[in-house]
C-alpha cells in the first residue's frame, strides 16, 4: 500500500473514532447525570479498546501476511456494526432491564478495540523495512491519525452537534466507516468474487443504517432516559441538542414541565408559589433578604422560572443573566408563562460562561447575585463552588451585597461560603452569604412583597393561600450559621482540591466505613 | 531476534509509564484551562486541538529526529522525558500566569498564547514514539511489531492512567500534587532508561 494511502486512511478512521467518542461521552454523561470522571472513564475505555485493538491489529496481520490489505475493510466493517447495531440490541435490552445499560460501556471498547487494529496494519502495509526511514514513515501516519483526531472534534462538536442529534451523528460515523470499508474492497481486495461478495454485505449494512434509525434509534435519548420503562408513550415533550449539551423536557400533563440539562433535573417550569413543584418560593425570599436588590446577576437561566420571578420584582431595575447553554431559550419561548421574560427591557441575557464573563467585567458591581446551581457532584461544579470563585464574586457585589446559591445538599458548599463571606444563612437547600448581616425588620420584608407581581398583578394578593404563603417568607428565620459551620470538619472547596466532584463522597463513604467498625 | 527482542523489553515497558504520565498531563491541564476559559465547547476543542497537534506535529519531529540522531536515540527519549517533567511541574504557574496577562486582550488572544504554550510538553510527547519505534525497530528488525508493542504499551498506560486519576488521584491528591506525581513518573522513566543504556554499554 502506498504512504499516502494509508496516511489517508489513519486519518479518516481516527476521524470517526475520535467524533464517536464524543458522541459516547455526551451519551454517558446524560445517563450518568453528568457524574465527574465520566470524561475519564469514556477516555479510559477508548483507549483500553485502542490498546488492545492494536495488538490484535498484529497478530492478525501477522497471521495473514498474504492478504493484509483485506483485513482493513473488515476491520472496519466490524467496528461499524457493532457501534450502530450494537447500540440497537442494547437500546432493545435496557427495555428488558435497566442493568443493560451496561453494556454501552463494553461497546465502546470493543469498537475502539476494531478500530484502533488499524493502525499497526495500516503500518505494515504502508512502512518500508529500511532502518533509516522506519521512524519517519511511521510518524507520517501517526500524524494522520492525529489530524483526523483533530478534525473529529471540530467538525463534530463545531457542525454536527449543534445542527444534528446525537441519533443521527452516530447512523452518519457508522455509516461513514461501512463507506471506507467499502470503497478499500473495491480498491484492494484480491478477487473479483469476494470483492462482489463483501460489497454486498456492506452495502446491506448501510441500507439497514435508516431503518435502525427509524425503528429504535430516533428514540434513543428517551429510551436510555426511561431505560425499562420505556414505552411508545414516553417520549420527550422537546429535545434541544448544542455543541454545549443536550437539553431534553419532560411533559408533566397536570403541573410544570419539566428541564433536564445533560440528563440532569435542572428544574420544573413554574412562577407560582402556590405551586412550588420546584421550591419557587426560594427564590421569592430574596424580598427577606435584601432592602432594594437594584441590580441583579444570575448565573444560569435553565427554564427562566427564577428570572422571570426576579423580572418582575419591581424593586429589581436591571437583572443580567448569563448562561453558557443557548438551547435554554429555544425552549423558554415555547413557555407563555415565562417567555415574556426573553422580551422583558430590564432583562440582559448573555450567552457566556458565568465565570470568564465576570473576569472579564471586573467593574460590573451587582446588589444581590443568584445561583440556581446543579448538583455538586456534577463534572466541573468546582467552578461556580470553590473558595476562588465566590470571593471573584464577592468583588462583583455592592456594599451590603448579596450572594445566594443552591448547595444541592452539601455541608461542604456551606463551609465555603463561610471561609468566604462573615455572614451565611440558608434557606432550604440554598446558601445566602453576605459581609453584612441579615438583619431586616420583618416591617422592611412586609414593605418588599407587594413588589412581586406575576401575570401583572401583584403575586402574594391572589388569594388567602398566597397571603400565606407571603407571611411565612416574611416570618421566615434566617439563622446565623458562619461560626458553627467554621468549627466543623468539611471540604474547603477550591480549584486545587476539586472537593465537591471526587472528594466529599469518596471521604464521607470511607469515614462512614471506617465508624462502623 | 529473541535475544534482541528481550534486550528492548525494559524500554517498551518504561513506555507505559510514559503514556501513563502524558494522559495525567491532559486531564489536569484539561481542568485547569476551563478554569481559565470557562466549561464550554471553545475551551474543550482548543485543548483537544492543542493536544492532537502538538502530538501530530511532535511525531514528525520526532521522526524527523530519528534519522538525525539515530544512533544516540535512548539519550534522545531521555531527553525529551526530562523536558515534560520539567514543563509538567513548571505547568500550573505558566497557565495561570499566561491566562492573567491575557485576560483582557482580544476573544482569540489567551487561546492562541495557551495552544501556543501547550504545543511545546505535546510535541514532545509525539516524539518519543517515533524515536522509540526506530529504536526497537534495530532490535527486531520488524516495524509492525514495534509499533505494535509501542502503540499497545503507551496507550494502556494512557488507559490506566485514566481510570486511575479519576478514581484514585483526585480523590487523594490535588491537582497540584497530581502533576508532581507525572512529572516524577517521567524523572523516573528517564533516570530508569539512563541505567538502562549503561547496563548495555557496559
Amino acid at each position: 500500500m502506498r504512504l499516502r494511502l494509508a496516511i489517508l486512511i489513519a486519518g479518516l478512521t481516527s476521524f470517526i473514532s475520535v467524533s464517536m467518542e464524543i458522541m459516547w461521552i455526551e451519551i454517558i454523561s446524560y445517563i450518568t447525570k453528568g457524574h465527574a470522571g465520566i470524561f475519564g472513564a469514556v477516555l479510559g475505555l477508548v483507549l483500553t479498546g485502542i490498546a488492545l485493538g492494536s495488538r490484535y491489529g498484529y497478530r492478525k496481520s501477522k497471521d495473514q501476511v498474504s492478504s493484509s490489505a483485506n483485513l482493513l475493510p473488515e476491520l472496519l466493517t466490524l467496528g461499524a456494526t457493532i457501534n450502530f447495531f450494537g447500540l440497537i440490541a442494547i437500546l432493545l435490552w435496557v427495555k428488558v432491564h435497566d442493568a443493560f445499560v451496561g453494556l454501552l460501556f463494553i461497546q465502546v471498547v470493543v469498537v475502539s478495540y476494531y478500530l484502533g487494529a488499524i493502525f499497526p496494519v495500516l503500518c505494515k502495509l504502508a512502512v518500508s523495512d529500511k532502518e533509516e526511514s522506519v521512524g519517519q514513515e511511521t510518524s507520517w501516519i501517526y500524524a494522520g491519525n492525529i489530524i483526523g483526531s483533530t478534525a473529529g472534534p471540530l467538525f463534530t462538536g463545531y457542525v454536527l452537534m449543534d445542527n444534528l442529534s446525537p441519533a443521527i451523528t452516530i447512523c452518519i460515523m457508522s455509516g461513514a466507516a461501512l463507506l471506507l470499508a467499502l470503497i478499500i474492497i473495491n480498491g484492494n481486495v484480491d478477487g473479483i468474487k469476494k470483492r462482489l461478495k463483501d460489497s454486498i454485505f456492506v452495502v446491506t449494512l448501510i441500507l439497514l443504517i435508516p431503518i435502525g434509525y427509524l425503528t429504535v434509534l430516533s428514540t434513543m435519548m428517551e429510551r436510555f432516559h426511561f431505560l425499562s420503562s420505556f414505552a411508545d408513550w414516553t417520549s420527550f415533550r422537546y429535545q434541544e441538542h448544542s455543541r454545549q449539551g443536550i437539553i431534553t423536557v419532560l411533559p408533566r400533563p397536570k403541573g410544570a414541565d419539566v428541564f433536564l440539562g445533560g440528563g440532569a433535573y435542572d428544574g420544573d417550569v413554574n412562577t407560582d408559589p402556590e405551586n412550588n413543584v420546584n421550591g419557587i418560593t426560594r427564590c421569592y425570599m430574596i424580598g427577606s433578604m435584601h432592602r432594594k436588590p437594584s441590580k441583579v446577576l444570575m448565573i444560569g437561566l435553565s427554564t427562566g422560572s427564577w428570572a422571570q420571578v426576579l423580572a418582575n420584582y419591581k424593586l429589581i431595575d436591571s437583572l443580567t443573566i448569563v448562561e453558557i447553554q443557548p438551547a435554554y431559550i429555544n425552549l423558554i419561548k415555547k413557555y407563555g408563562e415565562i417567555s415574556p421574560l426573553l422580551s422583558n427591557p430590564k432583562v440582559k441575557i448573555i450567552i457566556d460562561d458565568g465565570r470568564r464573563w465576570m473576569r472579564r467585567n471586573q467593574n460590573e458591581k451587582f446588589d444581590f447575585i443568584v445561583m440556581n446551581t446543579t448538583f455538586h457532584w456534577r463534572e466541573h461544579s468546582t467552578n461556580l463552588l470553590s473558595i476562588e470563585f465566590l470571593r471573584m464574586a464577592k468583588n462583583h457585589l455592592n456594599e451590603k451585597g448579596v450572594m445566594y446559591w443552591n448547595t444541592t445538599g452539601s455541608k461542604d458548599v456551606m463551609y465555603t461560603a463561610a471561609n468566604a463571606f462573615k455572614y451565611v444563612t440558608s434557606v432550604a437547600n440554598f446558601v445566602a452569604a453576605s459581609d453584612a448581616p441579615f438583619d431586616m425588620t420583618k416591617a422592611e420584608r412586609e414593605k418588599n412583597y407587594p413588589y412581586f407581581f406575576r401575570n401583572s398583578v401583584p403575586a402574594f394578593e391572589k388569594n388567602d393561600s398566597t397571603r400565606v404563603i407571603r407571611n411565612k417568607l416574611i416570618n421566615a428565620e434566617l439563622p446565623v450559621l458562619r461560626d458553627s459551620l467554621l468549627k466543623q470538619n468539611y471540604w474547603l472547596i477550591t480549584e486545587d482540591n476539586m472537593a465537591s466532584e471526587y472528594k466529599s463522597g469518596v471521604w464521607s463513604r470511607i469515614m462512614k466505613f471506617k465508624n462502623s467498625f | 531476534m529473541a535475544n534482541a527482542s528481550i534486550i528492548s523489553r525494559p524500554i517498551i515497558r518504561l513506555f507505559f509509564f510514559s503514556g501513563f504520565a502524558a494522559i495525567i498531563y491532559q486531564i489536569v491541564w484539561q481542568r485547569m484551562l476551563y478554569a481559565s476559559f470557562g466549561t464550554n465547547i471553545e475551551a474543550i476543542t482548543i485543548i483537544v486541538s492543542v493536544f492532537m497537534f502538538g502530538l501530530g506535529l511532535g511525531s514528525l519531529l520526532g521522526g524527523h529526529l530519528s534519522r538525525k540522531y539515530n544512533t544516540s536515540l535512548i539519550q534522545l527519549f531521555v531527553t525529551i522525558e526530562i523536558a515534560i517533567g520539567v514543563f509538567g511541574i513548571c505547568s500550573k504557574f505558566l497557565i495561570s500566569t499566561v491566562s492573567k496577562a491575557f485576560l483582557n486582550y482580544h476573544d482569540a488572544a489567551l487561546p492562541f498564547i495557551i495552544f501556543m504554550l501547550l504545543c511545546i510538553p505535546t510535541m514532545a510527547m509525539g516524539a518519543t514514539f517515533p524515536v522509540l519505534v526506530a529504536y526497537i525497530f534495530k532490535s527486531n528488525r520488524s516495524v509492525e511489531e514495534s509499533v505494535s508493542k509501542l502503540y499497545y504499551i503507551n496507550t494502556m498506560g494512557s488507559a490506566v492512567a485514566c481510570f486511575l486519576t479519576i478514581g484514585l488521584l483526585f480523590v487523594f491528591l490535588t491537582l497540584t500534587q497530581v502533576l508532581i506525581f507525572a512529572a516524577c513518573i517521567n524523572f523516573a522513566v528517564a533516570a530508569i532508561s539512563i541505567v538502562y543504556l549503561k547496563k548495555r554499554i557496559g
